[in-house]
């Protein structure tokens, strides 16, 4: 099936903030960044509609194409390095309407999420932000189930002891 | 054993579930999303100019080649007036594979 124009423009409306949004965490709340990768990931995309299968989840193949770019962008920069800048400017922008207090929970969060490893942040981001399931995770980063689900209990951990930490 | 560990974590974690949605949903809102049709518009661009590109330096080469055959092959470094000739020979090392950078730099 070829996605026709229209139906493009729906599935982009629907689905690119949550992309952009994924990969404004995933490189360190580089706004700028997030943005052009997202207009990459949609024309590639448009690019590849023929492949598009309707019985398929548009989710998956959508963050399958994120996930490999992701991947690659890292392998190209050091995104760690630049987050801290970033963070602190991103999160107090967008909190606007919150209480310090929140906002504060909020760079926290952040923060403890930005320190994962490389191999255990995507897999936090796809389960717990984006609401994905292990099987569609899996498909997702070609790995196995119970790596999964090892990475995922390992990082959540660690999430949850920093955010005990600060008794936010 | 790792899925029911996993299980039990994340059921004791519910506040923080909350919490990341609750931040995604704040973030994901703030976002300035790039127009639609930049993106559909924007691979039509790029295809066009590489069409376009392929086909100047093909017929850049046809050219050269065909000017080379009307010319002496042999190449007049110490001769830079005779445009046509090196032209022509750098074309004609370009066709058959055999490419001199610093020399085709040196001409161009």
């Amino acid at each position: 099936m070829r996605l026709t124009a229209e139906q493009f423009r729906t599935l982009y409306l629907e689905h690119g903030r949550r992309a952009q949004g994924f990969f404004m965490r995933m490189m360190g709340y580089d706004i700028q960044l997030a943005r052009d990768m997202v207009q990459d990931l949609f024309t590639r995309i448009w690019e590849h509609r023929d492949r598009f299968k309707a019985d398929a989840s548009f989710t998956t193949w959508m963050f399958s194409i994120a996930y490999n770019m992701c991947k690659n962008e890292y392998r190209h920069r050091e995104v760690v390095q630049t987050y801290q800048e970033h963070i602190m400017t991103t999160t107090t922008d967008i909190a606007t309407d919150d209480t310090l207090e929140q906002q504060q929970r909020r760079q926290m969060l952040a923060q403890a999420i930005n320190a994962l490893p490389e191999n255990q942040k995507p897999l936090f981001l796809l389960r717990y932000e984006e609401e994905l399931t292990v099987p569609e995770i899996a498909r997702i980063t070609m790995l196995p189930e119970g790596t999964i689900k090892t990475r995922l209990l390992t990082a959540l951990k660690s999430v949850k002891e920093s955010m005990d930490k600060y008794n936010l | 054993m790792e899925k029911d560990q996993l299980k039990d974590l994340e059921n004791e974690s519910k506040e923080l579930m909350e919490l990341l949605k609750a931040t995604r949903d704040i973030e994901n809102s703030a976002l300035d999303l790039p127009p639609v049709d930049a993106i559909t518009t924007r691979r039509k661009k790029s295809y066009t100019m590489r069409r376009v590109s392929a086909w100047w330096v093909a017929a850049a080469l046809f050219v050269g080649v065909f000017i080379g055959n009307l010319t002496n092959h042999t190449p007049k470094t110490d001769k830079t007036s005779n445009y046509a000739t090196l032209y022509a020979d750098t074309c004609r090392s370009l066709a058959d594979g055999d490419v001199n950078l610093a020399l085709l730099i040196t001409h161009l």
